[in-house]
């Protein structure tokens, strides 16, 4: 036995492939066949086989499927015959139905289940009259019934109204409406205290309604007259309300007037005795006038008792000739007499209010009185009215009887469905036994042919029949021939994974090897990245040093700017200080200029002195011995002045000395404030010079620190990519292992595909 | 320059006029140049020494004949002694002095233009080395040793050349 799991596809080719997959014995075999078997026996024709979708192509199967059939054709014959015997036999045990049992199944259940859908529904359809109708009749019954209550409510409310209570009247507004409406419905149909009714038909209930309405007709305007004297009504019932309640004050104050009249006189007493009395008499009158009917009489006894009663209380208040009394005076009787006739205005306003409306009141009485004895008479005939349906008979009956024919009819038809139905399962169950017992032969059949199979030889066909097993048997060649190209395919790839993997086994060497050369390269780049980060880190502390260095550069520069700054500064002061030198030393040459010109008018004075004391001499000598003396003294003024004049002439000679020196100090002066000059120019030169410097120094300092920095920078992205190596040699090692791993697998796949081969060795193909 | 002592030097002067008041001594003589020559003339023989004034030439006259000068009112006749005696130019400086011939040759009305007046002078050891000019006899020396040609007014007065300041006069 071979058991092999089929691939997906085989095993969703045909429920008959499938069946066939551990098949060991016949009975289970044969329960999974029941399906097929069913199929064929339900076709109309045994001979047709129903033959799997791939026969309808091209193939070489179609011959060897004719043939078969040719031979099926043969064999099936004693098959056939008995089949009709089965047939023949079922049709004699069940009795055809009359008329239609010629047809058809299907088509005598259509008739039957058509004519049993109209039977009931002629059934439902006469149900529905019937409620239909009683419908009506119980509207019509209701409306009558209101008639009846509204006139009993017309006369209570009548009577109520009469004594005055006000919400009576409108009980009686609305009685009187509904009552008109439910006569007019009745009458001619239309809305009604029991919803929509259609008028009265039967001529004998027509009549009793005209019997109920040419009474109503009569009430209705005494019910509007009655209505229309509401406020009269109630007017009269208010006031004799309000006088009852007066009236045990007044007949206090009166009896207390009669009572403080006795002391004065009898006259006077006997008058204030009659008040009491008179009080009473009114009132009994007025509560007379609400009670019963209206008599006139009574009417004009009460005004008359009130004049009474006012013409009494005037002559006790102001005397009287005519009666011979005198006005009370004691002020016990004046009190009383005024308390009384105070007591007594409420009284008498009442009164006359009642006499103001008695016209209306006695007609409102009349029509109320009349209202009374007619509603007895409504009642009754509308009582009649209702009576009049107790006595007709149910009008949908007819109906009812008919729904119950129908329903009959529709149960009895439901019953023949119910035996066609059963004859035909009989039947089938009859061609179903015969069908079996067929089929088990041609299944055991199929076994015997089937038997070198499950010993592996695929070279196995088995007889194609047109029993239901032809179309197994067509399946298992089909199989067995697909299972031929699975184990021959199964060969051929083993041989190719075989050989695919050798190649892998090849490959994986190859890139195990490759992975290790990538893992030593990917060291050796790590250790450059490292001396990389380590001359980077170098270069950064160098860029630092020399941003120190710019740094102190920098701060030379500010020192020699300060100084040159302090140079120029010198040198303006020393232009100064020579400019003044320059000053003195011109003032000086102008002081020797004036000493010059002195000295020149000395000598001028010393020659004439000279000329003097020569002339001097000369008249000495002219004198003879007499100017011996002043020839002496001439002749010393004359070598003093020789000798100041020769003085003189040195002294010229050294201021001219002094001025010619003058000169040359002026202009040596000149010459060197030009020299100053020309130094503050070159110190303003190097000035601007230094600034240049500084201000390069410090652009070289910020370009060095961002050189630091950027170097800082970029060791930083240095040790990110050392990291990034460590990883790569991480993934690489991972990758190295995985390819020894896929080696060892592809050595597992080498020995699987060996023993696949082994598995379908035994098959003969 | 030595300073003066007043005290000695009025006591020299006293002491030299007691000198002159007892003997008459050797009179100064006034020492003057002209033409490089160191000329002297007794104080006798020059009435004044003037400065020099205003001269109005006199046309058609000898080249040393300077012309007419007025000193203090006396119109006298001027001649150039350089330009005379050593035939220099007649050129004029701020010492030229005029010396006003006085006593015996007072009325020739004539006065001397010298190149400077040097001053009074006393001279001994006079001798006649110098007989080869004309109008001087004798030379001395002063006290400081300087020769001094002795002029001899005499002389010069009398010689026809001084006086005829025509040249027409002289070369007939």
């Amino acid at each position: 036995m071979v058991n092999i799991t089929l691939p997906s596809w085989m095993t969703g080719r045909s429920g008959a492939a499938k069946s066939t997959q551990r098949a060991t014995d016949a009975s289970d075999v044969l329960t999974r066949m029941e399906p097929v078997t069913r199929i064929a026996g339900l076709g109309d024709s045994p001979n047709t086989a129903v033959l799997p979708r791939h026969y309808s192509d091209n193939s070489p199967y179609t011959q060897h499927v004719d043939m078969s059939n040719q031979g099926g054709t043969l064999e099936s014959t004693p098959t056939s015959s008995l089949l009709d015997k089965l047939r023949t036999s079922g049709a004699g045990a069940t009795r055809r139905l009359p008329i239609i049992g010629k047809y058809p199944l299907d088509k005598q259940l259509q008739i039957l289940g058509t004519l049993a859908g109209f039977l009931l529904f002629l059934t439902v359809l006469m149900l529905g009259l019937n409620l239909l109708e009683s419908r009506k009749l119980n509207a019509h019954i209701k409306a009558t019934a209101d008639l009846e209550v509204g006139a009993l409510t017309i006369a209570n409310a009548t009577a109520q109204a009469q004594s005055g209570m006000t919400s009576s009247f409108k009980r009686l507004a609305v009685a009187r409406d509904d009552f008109a409406r439910n006569i007019k419905a009745l009458e001619d149909g239309g809305e009604s205290s029991a919803g929509m009714i259609d008028g009265l038909e039967v001529e004998g209930q027509r009549n009793s309604l005209r019997q109920v309405k040419q009474p109503w007709e009569k009430i209705v305007p005494q019910i509007d007259d009655v209505l229309k004297n509401e406020s009269v009504l109630t007017t009269l019932s208010q006031t004799v309300k309000k006088i009852n309640e007066l009236t045990p004050q007044l007949q206090s104050t009166t009896d207390q007037l009669s009572l403080a009249v006795s002391a004065v006189g009898a006259r006077e007493q006997s008058l204030a005795l009659q008040l009491p009395i008179l009080t009473q008499r009114i009132a009994k009158n007025l509560n007379g006038l609400v009670v019963e009917d209206v008599d006139p009489e009574a009417v004009f006894e009460l005004g008359k008792d009130v004049s009474t009663f006012k013409d009494t209380l005037k002559a006790l208040r102001e005397g009287s000739e005519e009666l011979r009394i005198n006005a009370l005076k004691d002020p016990t009787s004046v009190s009383a007499l005024a308390a009384a006739a105070k007591a007594f205005e409420g009284f008498e306003r009442g009164v006359s209010d009642i006499l103001r409306v008695t016209p209306g009141l006695v007609a409102a009485k009349q029509s109320a009185r009349g209202i009374s004895e007619a509603t007895v008479g409504l009642n009754s005939n509308a009582k009649k009215l209702s009576d009049t349906f107790g006595g007709m008979g149910s009008p949908g009956a007819l109906a009812l009887w008919l729904s119950l024919l129908f329903g009959l009819t529709t149960l009895l038809t439901m019953g023949l469905i119910a035996k066609v139905l059963f004859d035909d399962a009989k039947k089938r169950s009859i061609q179903a036994e015969e069908e079996n017992r067929r089929n088990q032969e041609a299944i055991l059949r199929l076994l015997n042919e089937m038997g070198n199979l499950a010993d592996g030889d695929l070279t196995v066909k088995a007889s194609v029949t047109e029993d239901v097993t032809g179309a197994i048997a067509d399946s298992i060649n089909f199989t067995v021939d697909e299972l031929r190209g699975v184990v021959t395919g199964i060969n051929s790839t083993t041989d190719q994974v075989n050989s695919a993997t050798q190649e892998a086994q090849r490959i994986s060497a190859r890139l195990f090897e490759e992975s290790q050369r990538q893992s030593n390269e990917i060291q050796k780049a790590s250790a450059l990245v490292l001396s990389m980060a380590q001359s980077i880190n170098d270069v950064s502390a160098s860029a630092a040093q020399s941003a120190r260095v710019a740094q102190s550069s920098l701060s030379v520069a500010e020192q020699g700017a300060v100084a040159v700054q302090n140079q120029i500064a010198s040198m303006n002061d020393i232009r100064g200080q020579i400019q003044e030198t320059a000053k003195r030393i011109k003032r000086l040459g102008e002081s020797s200029q004036e000493i010059g010109q002195i000295t020149e008018l000395i000598g001028d004075i010393t020659q004439q002195t000279n000329v003097l004391a020569l002339n001097a001499a000369i008249q000495a000598a002219s004198a003879g011995d007499a100017g011996r003396g002043f020839s002496v003294v001439a002749e010393e003024v004359q070598r003093l002045a020789e000798r100041s004049g020769e003085a003189t002439k040195q002294i010229e000679a050294i201021v001219k000395t002094i001025q010619a020196d003058t000169q040359d100090a002026v202009v040596a002066m000149e010459r060197s404030t030009q020299g100053v000059v020309e130094g503050t120019k070159l110190s303003d030169a190097a000035g601007s010079a230094l600034s240049e410097i500084r201000r390069v120094s410090r652009e070289l300092a910020d370009l060095i620190s961002s050189i630091s920095g950027q170097t800082q920078r970029q060791a930083t992205s240095v040790s990110e990519v050392t990291r990034g190596m460590q990883d790569i040699l991480r993934v690489s090692e991972d990758a190295s292992r995985s390819t020894q791993l896929t080696t060892t697998q592809i050595d597992k796949l080498t020995s699987l595909a060996r023993s696949l081969r082994e598995s379908v060795a035994g098959f003969k193909v | 320059m030595s300073k003066l002592d007043l005290r000695s030097f009025q006591q020299e002067i006293s002491e030299r006029l007691a000198a002159a008041r007892k003997s008459g001594g050797d009179a100064p003589r006034l020492g003057f140049t002209a033409g490089d020559q160191r000329y002297a003339l007794p104080l006798t023989e020059v009435s004044e020494v003037a400065p020099l004034t205003e001269i109005r030439t006199v046309p058609g006259t000898q080249p040393w004949f300077l012309g007419m000068t007025n000193v203090r009112g006396s119109v006298i006749a001027l001649t150039h002694l350089g330009a005379l005696l050593h035939k220099t130019t007649t050129a004029r400086t701020a010492n030229s002095r005029v010396l006003v011939l006085g006593g015996d040759y007072a009325r020739l009305r004539c006065g001397l233009l010298v190149d400077s007046v040097a001053g009074l002078r006393v001279i001994t050891n006079t001798s006649e080395q110098r007989a080869d000019h004309a109008w001087a006899t004798n030379v001395g020396a002063d006290a400081t040793g300087a020769q001094w040609i002795l002029m001899n007014l005499g002389l010069i007065a009398r010689s026809t050349g001084f006086l005829s300041i025509m040249p027409e006069l002289e070369s007939a």
